[in-house]
């Protein structure tokens, strides 16, 4: 063998590892107890929201349609220096309906996690959740998520979040990877190695996030920060799989492009701002395998994304077409000559044998996620998971294709 | 809170995924033995029609029954086309084999030798029955060695394709020194770089372009065909 098949070789090993590892830990965890309300603690929802005239509204309406009672939820909208009407907007919200509490501070644009620290400062609830202006959440989300605050340990919990409509193929193509992700989520929630807790509806323990000085910049994601230094400080991060958020997806494939750029650098650096995690027993599984997993996943994918590119399609179309040129292009003598034959001895088991591998386990993790969101998997058919299935993992080495060359003129710009 | 470490569930993960790897190395076994057991088979086969062809030729040399000869030609045609066909396939599961190469080291002799046996009967084809047939050996050597080897070989599939049954290339590795035929032939011919080919038994060393080996191959039919044109 030689030594792009080697590095494959341990790639698809170490994925293998990883898959069957996690699909362990999902067998093994018992699901947890009922947890029954025994009062309802009072809940600010902040929702900060930059220039979201047009779903802001949708937003606040199933915050007060939340089957919880009112007095004890308080909102607060912040609006972030927007440009557009959404301070009017909210106004109009506010005076249409008297009978919730619900506040309007208004900030010069600083971003969302200085939105997030000035609702901090002037909530009064027990715990403190964070609703993007962009996101619609059921109405029995709280009522099932407060309860698993009872263990004090607990910091934040969060949703199962799903796509809004999703309706173009990009769309459909992002719902199952949120199908997949929050599966994987869960997985994680088992193992207490929950990294990100984001924007859509994460509900928080707020004596804790003052303990820990609210949110910081971290790299355009401070949900990556925020729930990193939980996770240092020992909190438990929960998922919930019955707790569900609606949220708006980017449409087209430019905004979806800068939106996995920022993720993906965001978690990177994030991480990289926390290694002394990495590798440190202190820490459990968070620490040996999940900020591992963080900081190499990426590259791995990339690498994974560029060798097949390279050896299954650029590498034969160059030495052909360069073959082809040595015999003057005469490509109708190759065509009138071809014979079509099957021998099934001629099939390269190798690849075979990892196809049916990687095929049989994408099989068993499609299905349970589904169970597990309660989705239908032909929901839309057969086409959009196939696309999904297929091109996903091009899609996100081109991503990192994309982080990485930023990292690299970042740092030549520094110097 | 204290973190724990599932230091059982990563050992389970990890005799599961060795269990998998294994699982698929020996499925890898099975495959490669049915590809060796696959190739004996044909070449069997493929013996038996080569003796048969020789006590073809004598009997045709012994009593003048030159009657026979498009007959006997037509079998030679299909032999040699099925035998370049597994020593093709041959090549392709050696360079994919990563178990059973010494098997596989074996077969591939006795291909080498097949097709020098068939290259030698197309000498006596052509003095027997006038046959109108270019033979060409084909000496290759491992990629590093020879970087053009590869482009080399598909200018000669391509004129396979083109010429068909008239044309006969015959190849052989020459780092195959196992076998002492080889190495006669890389003497007689005197070799020292690759690719080489030895054209009805004209020696050309290096990379060939297919207008200088259709110059050289068109020279050699008695009979004219569209396929030579400009190349006379």
């Amino acid at each position: 063998m030689d030594l792009p098949n080697i590095i494959l070789s341990v790639v698809y090993v170490i994925t293998l590892f990883y898959t069957v590892f996690w699909l362990i830990t999902f067998i093994d965890t018992k699901e947890d107890k009922k947890h029954k309300i025994k009062h309802n603690p009072l809940v600010s929802v902040i929702v900060p929201a930059y220039n979201e005239e047009k779903s802001i509204k949708e937003t606040l309406d199933s915050l007060i349609r939340l089957d919880y009672p009112k007095e004890r939820i308080e909102i607060i909208v912040v609006n972030d220096g927007s440009k557009d009407l959404t301070a009017q907007v909210t106004e109009t919200f506010i005076s249409d309906n008297p009978g919730c509490d619900i506040k309007l501070i208004n900030q010069e644009n600083q971003g969302k996690w200085v939105a997030m620290n000035n609702a901090l400062k002037s909530a009064k609830g027990e715990f403190f959740a964070c609703l993007d202006a962009d996101s619609v959440v059921k109405s029995d989300a709280l009522k099932k998520m407060t309860p698993y605050f009872e263990d004090n340990n607990v910091a934040i919990v969060l949703p199962l979040i799903k796509v809004k409509k999703p309706k173009s193929i990009l769309q459909r193509f992002q719902h199952y990877e949120y199908i997949i992700n929050f599966f994987y989520k869960k997985i994680m929630g088992c193992l207490n190695c929950i990294h990100v807790s984001p924007g859509p509806f994460s509900i928080y323990r707020k004596s804790v996030l003052n303990q820990l000085g609210g949110f910081k910049e971290g790299h355009n994601t401070e949900d990556l920060e925020i729930a990193l230094r939980v996770q240092k400080n020992n909190y438990k991060i929960i998922q919930l799989m019955n707790a569900e958020v609606y949220t708006s997806l980017p449409g087209n494939f430019k905004e979806l492009y800068h939106q996995r750029n920022r993720w993906n650098k965001g978690a990177l650096l994030n991480a990289w701002d926390y290694r002394k995690i990495i590798f440190n027993k202190k820490y459990g599984d968070f620490g040996m395998m999940q900020m591992p997993v963080v900081i190499c996943s990426g590259f791995l994918a990339m690498t994974i994304m560029l060798m097949l590119l390279y050896f299954n399609i650029l590498k034969p179309v160059l030495t052909n077409f360069y073959n082809l040129s040595l015999v003057d292009f005469d490509i109708m003598l190759f065509i009138s000559n071809f014979k079509f034959s099957i021998n099934f001895l001629d099939f390269n088991y190798y690849k075979a044998i990892i196809m049916i591998v990687i095929l049989t386990i994408t099989l068993i993790v499609v299905t349970l996620a589904h169970k597990h969101t309660n989705e239908r998997i032909m929901k839309f058919g057969f086409f959009p998971l196939v696309s999904y299935l297929f091109f996903y993992y091009l899609f996100l080495g081109f991503v990192w294709v994309g982080v990485t060359k930023d990292l690299i003129l970042k740092k030549t710009k520094k110097w | 809170m204290v973190r724990e470490l599932n230091k059982k569930r990563y050992l389970i993960a990890g005799i599961i995924t060795a269990v998998i790897f294994l699982l698929g190395i020996m499925l890898g076994m099975v495959v490669e033995g049915q590809r060796v057991q696959y190739i004996d088979k044909i070449n069997r086969i493929e013996k038996l029609d080569y003796t048969s062809l020789q006590i073809q030729y004598a009997y045709i040399e012994q009593l003048s029954r030159e009657e026979n000869c498009k007959a006997v030609s037509k079998t030679f045609e299909s032999s040699v086309k099925s035998l370049i066909e597994t020593s093709e396939r041959l090549e392709r599961y050696e360079k994919n084999a990563n178990l059973n190469k010494e098997e596989f080291k074996i077969l591939k002799r006795e291909y080498m030798l097949a097709q020098l046996n068939y290259w030698l009967l197309a000498q006596r084809t052509k003095e027997i029955c006038d046959s109108d047939l270019v033979t060409i050996l084909y000496f290759y050597s491992t990629d590093k060695e020879c970087p053009r080897c590869e482009e080399q070989a598909f200018i000669l599939t391509y004129l396979k394709q083109k010429f068909g049954n008239n044309l006969l290339i015959f190849s052989l590795d020459s780092t195959y020194t196992d076998e002492p035929m080889i190495e006669m032939l890389k003497q007689q011919y005197d070799m020292h770089e690759y690719p080489t080919l030895i054209i009805e038994n004209r020696k050309v060393e290096g990379f060939v372009s297919k207008s200088e080996i259709l110059s050289m191959i068109c020279k050699k039919y008695s009979e004219k065909t569209s396929e030579c044109e400009g190349y006379y």
